[in-house]
């Protein structure tokens, strides 16, 4: 809730904060899958209500266009799971396995 | 004619497997047995839930509907008997199921208080999210209480009793916490944040009895002499796989179900996976037992695989390689990570199979090593990082407080980098090259 807090407060004072998205407006909240144990402690804390496990879990960027890029889900995660990443213009969450017989995709640990 | 799949677990394990059986079989029955009255939830995340960071309904990992749009048949039940030359699990209600290839995934369950009073009401271990809820009930009601066990899951129920405004003495039974794992230094980073958090450590201290009044924790008497009053007792000395359905059964068990390459026991249609599982590791060449969310991730999504292809009267396909074992902790604010082989000591006269693994640890971390291995070191205020050396390569380390090394290191491990160059500068306590070296080595 902090970093949305600075963030509103930082839209009011016109101070740029340069370790946020918003000051480049290129980058998305990433995911190191291996790391998410899953206990949703990023989407319980995200103010707009996006289940970023869900994107966490699976190693995703957090495409949501519903996403203020708060940084409230990276600040809360207990174990390092989220952090800023690049942009991922054309998300690739429809790609889908075609194949039901591929091999299972494994987490990289 | 349509394929049984029995699923006893549901926890990362099980549905793992469950998920991948459905992928690849569209029209299969897949029954999972779970004696918790919940949903597939975060067993990580029960310690976040006795912090306050977390709701209990938050920690269920999946949508409402997943169960039903996977068409999985999730029975609140146990299996009480397991007769697999007839492939037929009993359910405690009586009730039989058929299968064709079932999964074990049962996990593992907290070693029982061993010493005087162990079983009074208030003596509270912390496996599941019911364990959770019953903790947090009785931390409302309690104004002191006593941790013993020296792992991640009796460091978290050692900051969640604090945090829940009980007053907490957390023992170690050595002159280190988690002896196993730790060195000296490190036991004493982390030693001197239990203490700054207010929580009262003692060293070289066991307890010899719960007292119990009315058959509720009153207090415990110390080995020492002292008693400590407390309205509870919190044990987390280790976990045991849940092997109960197949002790006394044709099955091949060492600490876990001993498992192939396909996560299938020396019985084809019976599979294990996660910590009841013993899997083979490359590694250190044996067979060991990870108590890790990702661990039983992995093995779960394999063993789903294989299992339809054994359904389908198939040699299993699917060859697991077990990942370098990896753990991240956030305990008393102080960030850990543990990465690959650390280096057990003997020194203790305590190696790993003479005690209980922890949860939420693997037994590769601590295995001895016959080879020639160094450490390096470098150590700044509540900062450490111990790098271990094999050769020329980078085989664990273990990270407290900055996080900044802990990819370079994984990547370094897991890809096994030749790092010769730089083991002059590490072994001088220079660990900033490493950066430079994970970044511009190859990545698979």
């Amino acid at each position: 809730m902090i970093g949305f807090v600075e963030k509103l407060q930082s839209l009011f004072t016109g101070e740029a904060d340069n370790q946020t998205p918003m000051a480049n407006g290129l980058r998305q909240v990433a995911a190191d899958g291996s790391r998410c144990v899953q206990c949703g402690i990023c989407g319980y804390n995200c103010p707009v209500g996006i289940e970023v496990r869900e994107y966490a879990r699976r190693g995703r960027h957090v495409t949501d266009p519903r996403c203020i890029s708060c940084g409230t889900c990276i600040e809360k995660c207990p174990r390092g799971t989220l952090r800023w990443g690049d942009a991922i213009l054309i998300p690739d969450d429809n790609i889908l396995e075609v194949n039901p017989d591929a091999l299972p995709v494994l987490l990289r640990i | 004619m349509t394929t049984y799949y029995l699923i006893i677990g549901n926890g990362a394990a099980g549905v793992s497997a469950a998920e991948v059986i459905r992928r690849r079989d569209p029209t299969g029955r897949i029954t999972i047995i779970t004696d918790e009255p919940y949903p597939m939830y975060s067993r990580p995340g029960i310690a976040y839930y006795l912090l306050g960071q977390v709701s209990d309904t938050q920690l269920y990992t999946r949508t409402p509907s997943f169960y039903r749009d996977h068409r999985f048949d999730l029975r609140t039940s146990r299996v009480t008997r397991l007769d697999i030359p007839r492939q037929t699990a009993t359910l405690t209600d009586g009730q039989q199921l058929g299968y064709d290839v079932a999964l074990l995934a049962t996990g593992s369950t907290a070693v029982p208080a061993t010493f005087p009073g162990g079983d009074l009401d208030g003596v509270v271990t912390f496996d599941t999210l019911d364990d959770a809820k019953n903790v947090l009930r009785r931390a409302r009601r309690a104004r002191q209480a006593v941790v013993v066990g020296g792992g991640i899951t009796a460091m978290e129920l050692a900051e969640g009793l604090h945090h829940q405004g009980v007053r907490t003495h957390f023992l170690q039974r050595k002159d280190r916490i988690w002896p196993r794992l730790f060195d000296e230094r490190e036991s004493a980073i982390v030693a001197a944040q239990i203490r700054h958090e207010g929580i009262h450590l003692h060293f070289q201290e066991e307890v010899a009895e719960v007292i119990g009044r009315r058959g509720k924790v009153a207090g415990v008497r110390l080995q020492n002499g002292p008693e400590l009053k407390c309205q509870l007792v919190g044990v987390a000395i280790g976990v045991r796989p849940n092997l109960a359905l197949v002790r006394d059964q044709p099955v091949e068990q060492d600490r876990g179900v001993l498992v192939n390459l396909y996560l299938q026991s020396s019985q084809p249609t019976l599979f294990a996976a996660g910590s009841v599982a013993q899997v083979y590791d490359r590694w250190t060449d044996s067979y060991q037992v990870d108590s890790l969310w990702p661990s039983a991730i992995n093995e779960g999504r394999a063993a789903g695989y294989n299992m339809v292809d054994v359904a389908r009267g198939l040699p299993p396909s699917y060859a697991y390689e077990k990942g370098t074992p990896f753990n991240a902790a956030l305990l008393f604010g102080l960030h850990l990570t543990v990465i690959g082989r650390v280096g057990g000591s003997l020194r203790d006269g305590e190696g790993e199979t003479l005690s209980y693994l922890s949860r939420g640890s693997s037994q590769v971390w601590t295995m001895p090593f016959e080879e020639q291995v160094r450490s390096a070191w470098d150590q700044k205020g509540p900062n450490s990082v111990r790098v271990v050396l094999n050769g020329g390569r980078i085989v664990g380390a273990l990270l407290l407080g900055n996080q900044a090394l802990a990819d370079p290191l994984r990547h370094l491990i897991e890809h096994e980098v030749d790092i010769s160059p730089l083991a002059g500068e590490l072994m001088a306590g220079r660990f900033d090259a490493l950066i430079e070296v994970a970044n511009t080595s190859p990545s698979s």
